[in-house]
């Protein structure tokens, strides 16, 4: 992993570095850092349990397999983006997404009444977006962009009414995505995006196993199969402020 | 850049022509005295700028609407707002390129013939407005609201005021009768009806031709009339046809030598001499059939006609208004035509046409300046091997004129390297506080080492010893081969194989050229300074020119720093052109979306920190005639540096004096020539392919459809910001954007300027 973690960040790393050394940042009104929120829906690939719809009603806490409040189920991220020059940002960015898990079919629940526990993962991780991959001739950070970034994802499946019990399954996986989509400016303030996201995750085993509960079913790899065909392909809108 | 060249065809269709005149043999009495023109300066606008060039051509398209009449059928009412909406925008482009002149001396005369002879209709008299082009091209028009365009060229041919007069009083008639509007009109009708009938196209141009040409007739009948009223003399206007006839000629035959350019020290060989020059050839009665106008000989003809015994019995006179003005005049548009042919890079002709005006005045620095610039710029064109650019083959030349072309092609590069360094000296001593010779010498003496560094080093000091041009002079020394091109040769492996194996050091008849300028301190030490100096290292990776440009266009992308306190731009340009439309610039959008374009200038330049300034017609007030000459003298700036961008020379800039004063005003050497054009273009064969397809196979329908609903369209971004004091092109922005044209899309776009300009 040392290895691979030392190339991932090498190649970015050198590749910032260059192109920073070279180049100038316009940025937009010379704003080149903006923050951004972004949405990542999750789309119903895999499981029939999938094939409902994007929104329910059910929030998956310990108190709330009945709830009726309004849920997306989707990733949150709340990133950090600077321009480095005209066609190029890096960015950091942190993700939060938690949702329903039923045991008989590993997978992930629409359904409350089959609901066996609560699912979060949190990640972090780095991003690069090119302004000029797919267009020439924008200017970061407005118009059409391809992103590459590399997440490192942490999960926790706790049981159902028992969120401050030791999870009983838990590991790390990382992923790559890659993301293309638009940017547009609104009010000279803010940027609005939508986006098409494809991720690729892989268990690092090497880093931390998955550990196999007491649940009943609840089985690690299992599970991360279905997350990743879970989360193969998503619609992804940000809204973004443009700081300095 | 170059807008009348763009406009052209639309102006000849909207437009009525005439002219035409025997020339006027230099030298005749009348002319001023020779002082006056010995230091020359360019024709201006001045005064109030007329109100007509600063309102929107979008309200005299409006206006003119109005008065379309409603009783026509709605296929003419069309053709006749296409009209409208065209040569509003097309005149008022040509009015505001820099080549119309206003308030200038030869505009009042014209305009005040043109009161003599209207006089007995005033209401006509406030209608129809004149103005000066800058062109040299033998013509004059008249457009439908009202204007007369009179070129320079046409005016430096006349003889005579009465000559004049029957000008404008045929492009009067065109305007009385609106002929402009009527002719494309009846062309449109006839076109949209030869579209149907594809058979009988030939036909349809055919009548197009025939109508125009009967137009012209009309005018010059009804010109008649007018100008028998006036006064003038009708013998006059024969000679006007005679003007029309030799239009492609030079203004006058006088006997040119290579002695032209002799001095103690440099002589040439006989070999230079053309020994007979091609006879003069005239346009009299060239056939019609496929042109807009009548032949010469049947419009005068058809003139001798009309006049009949009347000429006889004629009392008119040849000058009614100003005769001493007139000669003055004409002589001014004449020292014109020298600064435009240089302009239009026709170094020959401007070299010939100085020739004759010096007949008049001998020693006029003007003159001589105008030759320095021919010689350097063909020097140094000779040099870079790209002589055949700007050279017009001897063979295509008539009369005297050929002598020169044919002097100019034998001279070996490091001859005419010579004679413009001599030329160029000489007259930066008479004057050694002109810039533009000060950098000339430098630019030719640095060539002259650079490229022909033995011959340099090998020229004597030493006056030329008594007999020494005499094996020249008497024939002896190789002619250069004919160097027509061959069918598979470019013009630079032309110019390679007429300069092949110079370099050779050997006594040759320019050896002593620069002797007496050798007791002069300042080129002594400069020629001195060069010969001690280290031959620059020729170990630089030769790099074609197109990969040159590759890499100025990758660092521009990676943007620059240039730490600028102050830009001034220049004619920002916004278009919109829309190729599926059957007028595809979007005028009345264009219009808009350039006063937003140069709104965002400012915030951009502001939000930068920019100090700027913005020389634009649309941003000018009536009393800003001072600025709008910068603007026509920057844009003159600009386009001569963009004339030698092909060739990749730095050469100076026929304008360099005049845009350092404006410079110097207005506290910047930056000038940015930025635009945006907005295109929209045709759908793609593939796409339709794709439609097709997409009925087969379902799953591309939704792509095929967005690839069909969405326009195609480009935004194209250029920005280009010249160092006018070092002649250089500081920065280079183009960008090509498959994007809506999105206010932010041009913000962004503009602000990455500002901030390359202004960051150290």
């Amino acid at each position: 992993m040392k290895i691979r973690a030392f190339i991932v960040i090498g190649l970015f790393g050198g590749l910032f570095g260059e192109v920073s050394a070279q180049s100038i940042a316009p940025g937009y009104l010379g704003r080149t850092t903006f923050v951004e929120y972004s949405l990542s829906g999750i789309t119903p690939f895999g499981d029939n349990d999938f094939l409902s719809d994007e929104l329910t009603n059910y929030r998956g806490d310990k108190d709330g397999f009945a709830g009726s409040g309004f849920y997306l189920r989707a990733r949150h991220n709340v990133g950090i983006y600077r321009c480095l020059n005209h066609r190029t940002a890096i960015g950091a960015q942190v993700s939060a997404m938690r949702m329903g898990y039923r045991s008989g079919f590993f997978s992930f629940a629409d359904n409350f009444l089959d609901t066996l526990g609560q699912y979060r993962v949190l990640g972090a991780g780095i991003r690069i977006r090119s302004y000029y991959f797919l267009s020439r001739g924008n200017i970061a950070p407005v118009g059409p962009y391809t992103e590459f970034g590399w997440t490192m994802y942490a999960p926790r499946l706790r049981p159902r009414g028992a969120a401050d019990e030791e999870p009983v399954l838990r590991g790390l996986y990382s992923s790559v995505e890659w993301i293309t989509g638009y940017q547009a400016v609104a009010f000279d303030r803010f940027l609005l995006g939508i986006a098409v996201e494809l991720q690729a995750p892989f268990l690092n085993r090497a880093l931390r196993p998955l550990t196999v509960s007491r649940v009943d079913g609840a089985d690690g790899e299992l599970t991360f199969n279905a997350m990743r065909r879970h989360t193969a392909l998503n619609l992804r809108l940000s809204i973004s402020g443009l700081l300095f | 850049m170059d807008h009348f060249l763009r406009i052209k065809p639309l102006l000849l269709q909207i437009s009525s022509c005439l002219c035409g005149c025997l020339l006027m043999l230099v030298g005749r009495p009348g002319f001023a005295s020779a002082q006056d023109f010995d230091h020359y300066e360019i024709m201006r606008s001045q005064g109030k700028i007329p109100a007509e060039l600063l309102r929107r051509s979008s309200e005299k398209y409006a206006d003119q609407r109005e008065t379309l009449a409603r009783a026509q059928n709605r296929s003419v009412r069309r053709s006749q707002s296409k009209f409208l909406l065209q040569s509003s925008f097309l005149i008022d482009d040509l009015l505001l390129s820099g080549k119309v002149l206003f308030n200038d001396p030869v505009t009042a005369y014209l305009t005040q013939v043109k009161d003599h002879l209207l006089r007995d209709r005033p209401e006509l008299r406030d209608e129809v407005r004149i103005y000066l082009v800058r062109s040299s091209s033998v013509n004059a028009f008249a457009t439908n609201d009202g204007i007369i365009l009179f070129n320079i060229g046409l005016f430096a041919r006349l003889e005579s005021e009465a000559q004049l007069a029957y000008i404008l009083s045929h492009e009067l008639q065109h305007y009385i009768y609106r002929h402009p509007i009527n002719r494309f009109v009846v062309t449109d009708q006839i076109v949209q009806q030869g579209v149907f009938d594809r058979d009988d196209l030939e036909a349809t141009l055919l009548a197009r031709n025939q109508y125009s040409r009967e137009l012209e007739l009309e005018a010059d009948e009804k010109g008649l009339e007018l100008f028998r009223q006036s006064g003038y003399a009708l013998a006059e206007i024969d000679g006007i046809f005679d003007i029309l006839s030799k239009a492609h000629l030079p203004l006058a035959q006088v006997p040119w030598e290579p002695e032209f350019f002799a001095r103690p020290n440099l002589r040439f060989p006989a070999t230079y001499r053309l020994d007979t020059v091609a006879a003069l050839s005239t346009r009299e009665a060239e056939d019609d059939s496929e042109s807009t106008h009548p032949n010469i000989a049947s419009r005068r003809q058809r003139v001798r006609e009309k006049l009949g015994d009347v000429l006889e019995n004629d009392t008119g006179s040849r000058f009614l208004v100003d005769e001493t003005n007139f000669a003055r005049l004409r002589k001014t548009c004449r020292y014109e035509i020298a600064q435009i042919l240089l302009e239009q890079r026709r170094y020959e002709a401007a070299i010939y046409h100085a020739h004759l005006l010096l007949q008049e005045d001998p020693g006029s620095f003007f003159l001589e300046k105008t030759v320095a610039h021919a010689l350097y710029s063909l020097a140094r064109y000779k040099n870079e091997r790209s002589f055949y650019a700007v050279h017009d083959d001897y063979e295509n030349v008539e009369g005297e004129a050929q002598r020169v072309n044919f002097f100019l092609e034998q001279m070996k590069k490091a001859a005419l390297n010579v004679l413009a360094i001599d030329w160029c000296w000489r007259l930066h001593v008479a004057d050694p506080g002109d810039r533009e010779l000060n950098a000339m010498c430098r630019d030719l003496l640095e060539d002259f080492f650079a490229t022909h560094r033995e011959i340099a080093e090998s020229m004597s000091d030493q006056a030329v010893p008594e007999g020494f041009f005499a094996p020249w002079e008497q024939g002896s020394g190789e002619r250069l081969p004919d160097s027509d091109p061959t069918e598979t040769e470019s013009l630079g492996e032309r110019d390679a194989r007429d300069t092949e194996g110079e370099n050779t050091p050997e006594v040759d008849y320019f050896q002593h050229a620069f002797a007496e300028f050798f007791d002069n301190s300042e080129f002594s030490i400069a020629y001195r300074g060069l010969m001690n100096a280290e031959p620059e290292a020729n170990n630089v990776e030769y790099r074609s020119p197109r990969r040159r440009r590759r890499q100025a266009r990758r660092e521009a992308l990676r943007g620059q720093a240039l730490g600028l306190n102050k830009v001034v731009f220049v004619d920002p340009m916004f278009k919109r052109i829309d190729e599926r439309k059957e007028i595809t610039t979007e005028y009345l959008a264009s219009e808009r979306g350039q006063e937003d374009f140069l709104g965002m200038i400012h915030e951009t330049a502001e939000a930068a920190g920019l100090d700027h300034d913005i020389l634009s017609n649309r941003e000018l007030e009536v009393t800003d005639a001072d600025r709008f000459n910068d603007l026509v003298f920057i844009e003159r700036w600009i386009a001569q540096y963009m004339a030698m961008w092909d060739e990749e020379l730095k050469m100076v800039n026929l304008y360099a004096n005049e845009a350092q004063a404006i410079a110097e005003k207005y506290g910047s050497d930056h000038f940015a020539y930025t635009g945006m054009l907005i295109l929209t273009r045709r759908k793609k064969t593939s796409t339709v392919l794709g439609l097709v397809l997409s009925g087969v196979l379902i799953v591309p329908l939704p792509f095929v459809l967005i690839a069909v609903l969405r326009p195609r369209r480009s935004v194209l971004y250029l920005n280009l910001v010249f160092d006018v004091e070092q002649n250089e092109l500081a920065l280079e922005e183009g960008r090509r954007m498959r994007l809506a044209p999105r206010k932010y899309i041009i913000k962004s776009n503009l602000y990455s300027s500002m901030h390359q300009l202004k960051r150290k």
